[in-house]
């Protein structure tokens, strides 16, 4: 059997950008996917919602913990009868997983932005938690190079807390619902910007990044291969391949190759590795997990000029974003770090937002057709020890490879955050002149933002961290991994950029060290 | 005229009017005489040509839910209410097919209708006035909260306004209704078949 330079797990973010960095420099990589390939023209196509069996409503109990699945995208998603994990009754936590080749990149939102030194640095700056081992000057470079790939669009601020990049310019105008907005944001010195998004039909691995590295012809990819564990040579301690179960027939194969770079997504390497129980010498495997609190619809508001039909396109219409804006100079008393908001003009408020039924339900829902304004909420979660994954002993997945157990709570440092977050919103709401709605600071249950980070974290000293500063395991020099499982901190800002930029400067520093003989 | 006749009758109108252009011009070349080799067979869906039978709900208790229908989500300017739309026959099977909590919430929640009716009008709640429905809708007209309620009987209303309204509206006769109009209701989206 052939011997490959690199096996990578996975083919979302992470392992697309791994292999696109890898082949390109003429490394032979093997890739290795729990899913099949999707081929769009025969898997997908239009229906109509009443066609659907469910009219729209889904399969009840299906997905009792993905609040993303519906009817039309329900086969996207990774099964959740064959794929269990658990958690502490009380303590839900909603772990959202694609199976597929492309992983999670098939359906994600875009959202593009870059970290900077107040998470690089963040103990610096408040002195809570770790610093990460690299300042953003590190990763700058492979965030210029990584946002052109992903074909990001945004607009230039200057902002010290989400760095400029090479983006596609964003000179889109503003409606004037937005505008007002925005006016009401400047008087309270509250920033603003025009969204930060990979644009393009389809912003996948499968189009941006895996298309090129196959056609280096140093890429193969084999697709339905659950990876169970990493295999370790007896002599040396390092890693030699990979033990693999095919999907569909339960076969069972071992792949070979020089170095592994795990890219499963942040809680599925992390299982790897605790399943394989190496790269832990350090004891922190599978500790300090967080992710971003959501608030959805922190506030839901209509724009009262755009009532009974005169929600124009002048007036409605467009999307923005508020960077962090608290404790940068200043000191919150309640709360450090920071939280973020989307907010978006147009589309319709809910009918359970109208105590209100029958016919004056449905006027006022026609009146109110097109007029809302909406914010939501993306705040930091402060890493912790004490929000971990592990093995859970009594539980194992369709393949029989052992489960996850996960226990993650926010605690009162998030709690602060959102009830402040959902003041501020109104308040920014009614200075716009608009009509609130409904309110509320309720954060969705951990895992629900779909940002799964930290398990693995790196640090430059291997006691208290897994991976050094280029995301290659302490323990194991010729193991990689490449995803959020790496991040130290992850501030208020969708990872998937800098999850990007971390694999991209990663796999530069492997096949250096491949061509110097050190790995 | 009989919810069956009336999809038979719509049927027969242009096939995917609410489709849009993409997914008709896909229909239209499904259904072209080229492809006779391996024809499409046309089939109609089991809601357009048989009647539902009802499993989850007693007589009574489909009967008040029939009515809610009527009052939550009545046929309104040219568009289709719960009734013309079988809203409450596909929720007798959706919540059938959901767990015993949601069968539990509704059947209680249609029960104390049924029992309410009784008390102050002496009749079902089928055949309530929709003002003498109205003091027994009273949780509807609280205003808005994050979390659910947990007074059951207010959760069953909420949950049926919900459901209710979305089982019309996201059936063929608000979509060719809606279509008829020039409007988009539920409308169309992509769907991902069963990957392998
Ligand atoms: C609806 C949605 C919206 C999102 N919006 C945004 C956004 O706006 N901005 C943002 O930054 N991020 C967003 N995300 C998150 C983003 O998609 C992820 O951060 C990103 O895809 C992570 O990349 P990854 O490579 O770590 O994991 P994935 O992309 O999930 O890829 C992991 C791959 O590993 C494979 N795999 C898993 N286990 C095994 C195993 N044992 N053996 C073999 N293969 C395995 C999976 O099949 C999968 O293909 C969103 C996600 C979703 C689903």
């Amino acid at each position: 059997m052939t011997d490959h330079d690199v096996l990578i797990i996975g083919s979302g973010a992470s392992g697309g950008m791994t292999a696109h960095e890898l082949t390109r420099r003429g490394i032979r990589c093997l890739m290795l996917d729990a899913g099949p390939a999707v081929d769009f023209a025969r898997d997908t196509g239009l229906k109509n919602v009443y066609d659907l069996p469910y009219r729209g409503f889904g399969q009840p109990g299906r997905f009792p913990h993905i609040t993303q699945a519906n009817e039309f995208n329900a086969n996207a998603w990774a099964d959740e009868k064959q794929n269990p994990y658990t958690y502490d009754p009380g303590s839900p936590y909603y772990w959202v997983r694609v199976r597929l080749i492309g992983g999670k990149t098939l359906l994600w939102g875009r959202a593009s932005w870059r970290l900077s030194d107040f998470e690089f640095k963040g103990k610096d700056h408040d002195g809570f938690g770790e610093n990460w081992p690299l300042s953003y000057r590190d990763l700058a470079p492979y965030y210029d190079r990584a946002e052109p790939l992903l074909r990001v669009s945004g607009r230039k601020e200057g902002f010290r807390q989400i760095p400029d990049g090479v983006f596609l310019e964003d000179t889109s105008p503003d409606s004037e619902s937005i505008q007002r907005f925005l006016a009401a944001a400047k008087a309270r010195s509250i920033p603003t910007t025009k969204p930060r998004r990979a644009t393009g039909n389809l912003a996948s691995s499968v189009n941006l990044l895996l298309p090129d590295a196959l056609a280096t012809g140093n890429l193969q990819i084999v697709s339905n291969a659950v990876v169970r564990e990493i295999t370790l040579d007896k002599n040396t301690g390092l890693a030699n391949g990979v033990n693999f179960v095919d999907r569909r027939t339960t076969r069972e194969f071992h792949a070979a190759a020089r170095i592994v770079a795990l890219g499963a997504s942040a809680l599925e390497s992390t299982r790897l590795l605790l399943n394989s129980r190496i790269a832990n010498s350090s004891g922190v495997l599978g500790h300090y997990i967080f992710d971003q609190f959501y608030v959805k619809n922190v506030v839901t508001a209509i724009v009262p000029e755009a009532r009974n039909g005169k929600a124009t396109r002048g007036l409605m219409g467009g999307s923005g974003y508020i960077p962090r804006f608290r404790n940068l100079d200043t000191r919150e008393k309640n709360f450090i770090r920071g939280y973020a908001f989307d907010f978006g003009s147009g589309g319709s408020p809910g009918a359970n937002l109208f105590p209100l039924y029958g016919e004056a339900l449905l006027k006022e829902m026609a009146a109110t057709a097109g007029t809302q304004f909406s914010m939501t909420t993306m705040g930091e979660v402060l890493p912790r020890q004490e929000n971990y994954v592990s093995i859970d002993p009594q539980v194992k997945d369709a393949w029989g490879i052992p489960a996850l157990h996960i226990q993650h709570r926010y605690t009162d440092n998030e709690f602060a955050m959102a009830r402040d977050s959902m003041n501020v919103a109104d308040e920014l709401c009614r200075a716009a002149g608009f009509e609130v709605l409904a309110k509320h600071w309720e954060m969705v249950p951990p895992g629900e933002s779909i940002h799964e980070l930290g398990g693995c974290r790196m640090g430059a000293n291997p006691k208290t961290s897994v991976l050094n500063a280029f995301n290659q395991a302490h323990d194991i020099k010729n193991l990689f991994v490449m995803d959020g499982s790496a991040f130290v901190s992850g501030g208020s800002q969708n990872p998937t950029l800098t999850i990007s930029a971390l694999a991209m400067r990663a796999a530069e520093y492997m096949a250096d060290q491949m061509r110097r003989g050190d790995i | 005229m009989k919810r069956r006749t009336v999809l038979q009758s719509l049927l027969s109108m242009p096939a995917a009017a609410a489709l849009p252009m993409e997914a008709r011009s896909q229909q239209a070349q499904g259904g072209a005489p080229a492809n006779r080799e391996t024809p499409a067979t046309a089939t109609v869906g089991a809601e357009v040509a048989a009647d539902a039978i009802i499993r989850t709900f007693n007589a009574s208790q489909f009967a008040a839910l029939r009515r809610l229908g009527d009052i939550l989500m009545p046929a309104a300017t040219g568009m289709p209410g719960a009734a013309e739309a079988g809203a409450a026959e596909f929720l007798d099977f959706l919540i059938g097919a959901s767990g015993t909590d949601r069968v539990m919430l509704y059947r209680d929640g249609l029960d104390r209708l049924n029992a309410e009716a009784k008390r102050r009008y002496d009749k079902a709640f089928r055949e309530v006035t929709a003002e003498q429905a109205e003091p027994l809708l009273a949780p509807l007209r609280a205003s808005w909260t994050y979390s659910e309620t947990k007074e059951p009987f207010a959760r069953f209303l909420l949950a049926a306004k919900s459901d209710l309204m979305l089982a019309t509206m996201n059936s063929r006769e608000y979509n060719a209704a809606a279509a008829q109009q020039g409007r988009r209701a539920g409308g169309a989206g992509r769907y991902w078949y069963p990957i392998e």
